[in-house]
């Protein structure tokens, strides 16, 4: 089974004074992938900007790279797309997580290059003892990857707390490996460091998650927020698996992916210089609204 | 003062050593070393070909001669802005570049061409690796390359890849650092392609060694590196997306107050374009534009001498706010090219040397010509246990970094030794262990005789059309193993170079008439556009020299009254006539009259009190230094003369409260006198270009301000004898003559408060400050002509009709408060005013653009499931 959605991501910079410039990149464009079709997409940016293109990075991601010149004391960024995604995938090869490492390092296995970007360290996610010793508490010897993966998952959901609050936007997996707590990113490149450290090529995902209204309350417009997860190699058979270690899950129909890097710095939804600007504040307003299943 | 100074061998060299045979000369007496390939003498003991010219030659210099070669070239270097290392200068930051032995290495042809030609390949071989990295990775889908040394790299940025790739190569300009082992083969201890360092340094080096062996340099047909810059400036014009006839090139390059910036500067002089760094350029509607004082121009190509990623922080480092937002895309727009290419740093990275030997069959089923030394790439599991067990005979590099320092595992203890081992097992990937290739020398002066010294050269190959070209010379680095990766410019750099000069077979065609045939400035339109950012620099030039003859005249003033005025106390309840000027001094609490000499020699030394003497000093030479080429050469040597003069001074600030009092005054007096000479030198000597105006406008600034302080301080409060502290105001403002041939010996307030503010005659007065200031505000180039006066000119013209206005004898008056309340307001008005002006004058001309900020985004939280509607 499949679920349409229609996804509506707002990004609102306002200033307490003007911006004389501004150069930007963003990544807020969902792509098709093993999971998802991408069934149309808008970006509107207010003030229209001076110039502006889009192009596709290495990973296959959207980027929209632009630059606002003249005066402006608020942007807005509105990205809205309708997306099918399908159902977590439920069989597979089984394959031993130590088969697919060697696979790829001795570029025996299909995908290899391919999985090769994902299996060393980047900005956010280091591999380290720690690290590694964490997650061979889950990558125990001969276990099949999935399994593995999933265990690992399970693992990070129980050891860490959720906590909003207790980690930064540049918090590294290092630092949150430390802390046990964190939010969704966190606990994303926790797994992703731990992952790596065995030799597991792992990515970052962004996305947003469906979220289901408590019982007889409407679902509130706008109330959702982005969301990021890993997707684990699961040798050429498999392919890639979405994990999701804040709700202990495999990634499935309530999960929309945005888009996939090393870590959270490859696909940060907005990224830039602006020049004046005097105090800034950010808003951003997620809506996810199903609209059937497919 | 030169290297040998700082090696404590200033021994006269007119005696020749104890010990020294007299009959025989430098180089009967030269050594070569055993075991190793000496570039003069061979095995046999004969001297080899590309010395059979200048041997003879050599054998009739005395060491004499070379110690005065050597220090003709420290001075040159020195002129250059640029102390050469070893230079000693005590808590003196001031860049280094490395000295230049005075000693040449010699290549004949053909030793030249078996180098050039295998260098040539190198660099064709790391342009196309390059180039399939980023585009279709057939070295790594073909498993030639391990993927880790692209992706593991962390400077590799995904930004690099679908680039348009004018003329479709990565790599302009490359350089190799290359050595001679044992058996006379050639290594290849190291490549850079992103922005080879040491361009200008050959250059520069070339230039002086030309200038200084003139005689040597003549006979000896040394071929010429102005053809091959020549090949740098055809493929640069050609990369221009546009207008390639004449197209606008801009050497992008690091901060010019750093070695690497003033070596980048020279080089962006040599080829007749404009320096900039980041903050110079921008891009507009994508095209990317140099900001100059007359507005944004569009620039076709930038040379770049700093790193790939460090060049846009919008599409590649992120923290790169040094760069320039929105570079990536303007060339993507293909409104601007880069040379090199953005990616092609990926060319040096230490860890492809394990693997250029099969990537050159691979993609030309050849076999590398100039091998690199044997390189072990520790992300090989066999690679890495070969590295671990020779840990003591091999050099630990980065993989990725060829600017990171090596370390040798001979020099390291046991511990460290498994310390380095420990951190390699960590991260395999990230290191590669290579084995010394057991480096030749070449004959170097040692400031005592000629010895042999080990050596590698930095060569460069230069792309003409479809082949590498190496340039006939180099850099050529003396000193071990390991060393030939470090800066040949970097700061604090101990490095000691020679030229390398390639003999021609026949006479080099050049005309060899001039001095320095190499210094050739070809004009182009780029030349004469001033960037904001050097008209600011001029600008504070103006105002900190300005501001340090004012002390200095100020400190001599008041040395004086302490040394010649009686001590007296001041009637009950009225101040010391002078005394109060000391609150213009920066760190000087309130003296008494017996310790005011003691408080004016204690603000002389030290660079470190900001607004003292040498503080200002220090800053002049700074700002100098980044505008050294838009001011009179011999100004900018008197600057540093001067600054060596302050460092220099002996027992300042020591001894007794009298003694020494004259000493003191007469060096005042000496630092007075170069900071007028250095105005002369500055009115006589520029011309009355835009430089010359925002020079001149930072000393009328800084002028007008200090003397409304003093004037400020001095009388708004009167004091007992005030006759004593008009004798002092008259005196810092150089005016005691002027006022004398008006009114002998009559010393009022009125007259000379006339004298000093309001006389539009006296160059010294406060009105003849802001009528320079109005002039100058009027006269430079405004981008809305018919609009009416902008900010800083209502500001400026305000200011100068007060002090028109004024009633000298109103402001001379003492009111019921006993105090001139109207001076006092008056000079306020000014110092307050003229900061107004200059803020609204910078928003004009100098500061296009406040730092940039960088967008922050909200990391995705990850909502629990059913959390989010509570």
């Amino acid at each position: 089974m499949s679920v349409r959605y229609r996804v509506r991501h707002i990004t609102e910079y306002a200033y307490t004074e003007p911006v004389s410039v501004c150069h930007n990149m963003l990544c807020v464009a969902p792509t098709s992938d093993h999971r998802q079709r991408v069934e149309s997409y808008t970006l509107t940016i207010d003030p229209t900007p001076t110039a502006s293109g889009e192009r596709q990075d290495a990973f296959g991601n959207v980027l929209h790279v632009f630059s606002i010149e003249r005066a402006h004391t608020k942007l807005v960024i509105d990205a809205s797309s309708e997306v099918v995604v399908d159902a977590a995938p439920t069989e597979g090869d089984d394959v031993s997580w130590e088969d697919v490492v060697s696979g790829v390092r001795d570029q025996g296995d299909a995908g290899w290059l391919a999985a090769s970007p994902f299996v060393h360290d980047s900005e956010f996610a280091k591999r380290s003892d720690e690290a590694r010793a964490f997650a061979a508490e889950s990558f125990t010897a001969g276990r099949p990857i999935f399994e593995a993966a999933m265990a690992l998952t399970s693992q990070i959901h129980s050891s860490f707390k959720y906590q909003p609050g207790a980690t930064q936007v540049h918090t590294d997996s290092g630092e949150a490996l430390r802390l046990r707590s964190g939010v969704c990113q966190d606990f994303a490149h926790v797994g992703i460091a731990g992952m790596r450290a065995l030799g597991v090529p792992v990515r970052y995902v962004s996305g947003y998650l469906r979220t289901i209204p408590p019982e007889g309350q409407p679902r509130l417009v706008g109330a959702d927020q982005s969301h990021a997860w890993y997707a684990v190699y699961c040798g050429a058979g498999r392919g890639w698996v979405d994990f999701d270690p804040t709700n202990d899950c495999l990634c499935g129909t309530d999960h929309i992916t945005l888009a996939a890097g090393r870590d959270y710095a490859d696909v940060a939804p907005v990224r830039g210089v602006f020049l004046g600007g005097g105090a800034s504040t950010l808003r951003v307003t997620v809506d996810v609204e199903p609209l059937e299943g497919v | 003062m030169n290297r040998t100074t700082a090696k404590n061998t200033t021994t006269p060299p007119t005696s020749p050593p104890p010990g020294a045979a007299v009959a025989t000369d430098l180089v009967s007496r030269y050594k070569p070393i055993g075991g190793a390939t000496d570039t003069m003498v061979g095995a046999n003991g004969t001297i080899l070909p590309a010395w059979l010219g200048l041997a003879p030659r050599m054998r009739e210099v005395t060491a004499d001669d070379l110690a005065r070669r050597e220090h003709q070239i420290a001075r040159l270097i020195e002129d250059q802005g640029v102390p050469p290392s070893g230079a000693d200068g005590e808590g003196n930051a001031a860049p280094r570049r490395a000295a230049l032995d005075p000693i040449p290495f010699l290549m004949d042809t053909p030793g030249f061409e078996a180098l050039a030609g295998a260098l040539s390949q190198r660099a064709r071989l790391l342009n196309r690796l390059v180039t399939d990295l980023l585009t279709e990775q057939a070295c790594l889908r073909e498993k030639i390359l391990p993927p880790a040394l692209l992706f593991a790299n962390p400077r590799y940025q995904r930004a690099y890849h679908g680039l348009p790739v004018f003329g479709g190569r990565f790599v302009h300009v490359h350089a190799s650092d290359v050595g001679i082992g044992p058996d006379g083969r050639w290594w290849s201890l190291g490549d850079h392609t992103q922005a080879p360092p040491g361009l200008g340094l050959m250059l520069e080096n070339r230039v002086i060694s030309a200038r200084v062996h003139a005689d040597w340099f003549g006979d000896l047909n040394v071929s010429r590196l102005t053809g091959a810059l020549e090949i740098l400036r055809e493929t640069l014009s050609a990369l221009a997306p546009r207008d390639r006839r004449n197209p606008r090139v801009v050497v992008l390059g690091h901060d010019p107050e750093t070695a690497a910036g003033i070596e980048d500067e020279y080089l962006a002089r040599y080829l007749g374009y404009t320096f900039a760094v980041g903050e110079d350029l921008a891009t507009r509607e994508g095209q990317t534009v140099l900001k100059t004082l007359g507005g944004a121009v569009p620039v076709e190509v930038v040379l770049r001498r700093i790193a790939d990623d460090r060049v846009d922080p919008v599409e590649l480092s992120p923290d790169a706010t040094e760069g320039i937002a929105g570079l990536v895309d303007s060339q993507r727009r293909e409104e601007v090219s880069i040379a090199n290419m953005l990616g092609a740093q990926l060319g040096e990275e230490p860890g492809l040397m394990a693997f250029l030997d099969p990537l050159s069959r691979f993609y030309f089923g050849e076999d590398l010509r100039l091998p690199s030394a044997p390189t072990w790439w520790c992300g090989h599991a066999p690679a890495l246990d070969h590295a671990l067990a020779n840990l003591d005979k091999l050099t630990v590099r980065s993989a990725f970094d060829a600017a990171a320092a090596p370390v040798s595992g001979a020099g390291l203890t046991a511990a460290e030794r498994e310390d380095l081992a420990a951190r390699i097992r960590a991260t395999p990937e990230r290191f590669v262990a290579q084995e010394p290739v057991g480096l030749g020398t070449t004959p170097a002066w040692n400031g005592q005789a000629i010895t042999p010294e080990r050596w590698s050269m930095r060569a460069f190959a230069l792309l003409e059309g479809d082949e590498y070209v190496p340039a006939p010379g180099g850099v050529v680095r003396l000193g071990g193993e390991g060393r030939e990766t470090g800066g040949y410019g970097g700061r604090g750099s101990e490095a000691r170079v020679q030229d390398c000069w390639v003999l021609s077979q026949s006479e080099v065609s050049e005309p060899t008439l001039q001095a320095a045939p190499e210094e050739r400035i070809v004009i182009t339109r780029s030349g004469s556009e001033m960037p904001s950012r050097v008209a600011e620099k001029l600008y504070w030039l103006g105002r900190r020299i300005e501001a340090f003859e004012h002390m200095a005249r100020l400190l001599r003033s008041l040395l004086t009254r302490a040394t010649d005025d009686l001590p007296m106390d001041p009637p009950e309840g009225q101040l010391h006539p002078w005394l109060g000027l000391f609150t213009l001094v920066p760190g000087a609490e309130s003296p008494t009259f017996e310790t005011a000499p003691e408080v004016v020699r204690a603000s002389i030394g030290g660079p470190s009190r900001p607004e003292g003497l040498g503080w200002l000093l220090g800053e002049s030479v700074r700002f100098a230094r980044a505008v050294r080429d838009r001011v009179p050469h011999d100004a900018w040597q008197l600057l540093t003369q001067t600054e060596r003069r302050l460092h220099g001074a002996p027992g300042i600030g020591v001894g007794g409260r009298r003694s020494g009092m004259v000493d003191v005054s007469t060096f005042l007096d000496e630092l007075i006198l170069d900071a007028s000479a250095f105005s002369g030198l500055v009115n006589e000597n520029m011309t009355r270009s835009l430089a010359w105006q925002f020079l001149d406008m930072g000393r009328r600034v800084q002028r007008a301000l200090d003397a409304s302080k003093l004037l400020g301080a001095g009388l708004s409060v009167p004091t007992a004898n005030e006759r004593q502290t008009l004798a002092v105001l008259l005196d810092v403002c150089d005016s005691t003559m002027t006022y004398r041939s008006r009114y002998r010996s009559d010393v009022r307030v009125p007259s000379v408060l006339d004298l000093l503010l309001v006389d539009e005659s006296n160059p010294r007065s406060v009105a003849f400050q802001l009528s320079g200031i109005v002039e100058h505000l009027g006269s430079l180039p405004r981008s809305n002509v018919s609009a009416p006066l902008d900010a800083d000119q209502r500001t400026a013209l305000g200011l100068l009709d007060a002090v028109r206005l004024a009633d000298w004898e109103e402001l001379a008056s003492v009111d019921e408060t006993g105090s001139r309340a109207l001076l006092g307001s008056l000079t306020g008005r000014i110092t307050d005013g003229l900061p107004i002006a200059e803020r609204a004058f910078s928003a004009r001309f100098l500061v296009h653009a406040d730092l940039p900020k960088q967008f922050t985004a909200v990391g995705p939280t990850g909502p629990e499931e059913g959390s989010v509607a509570e």
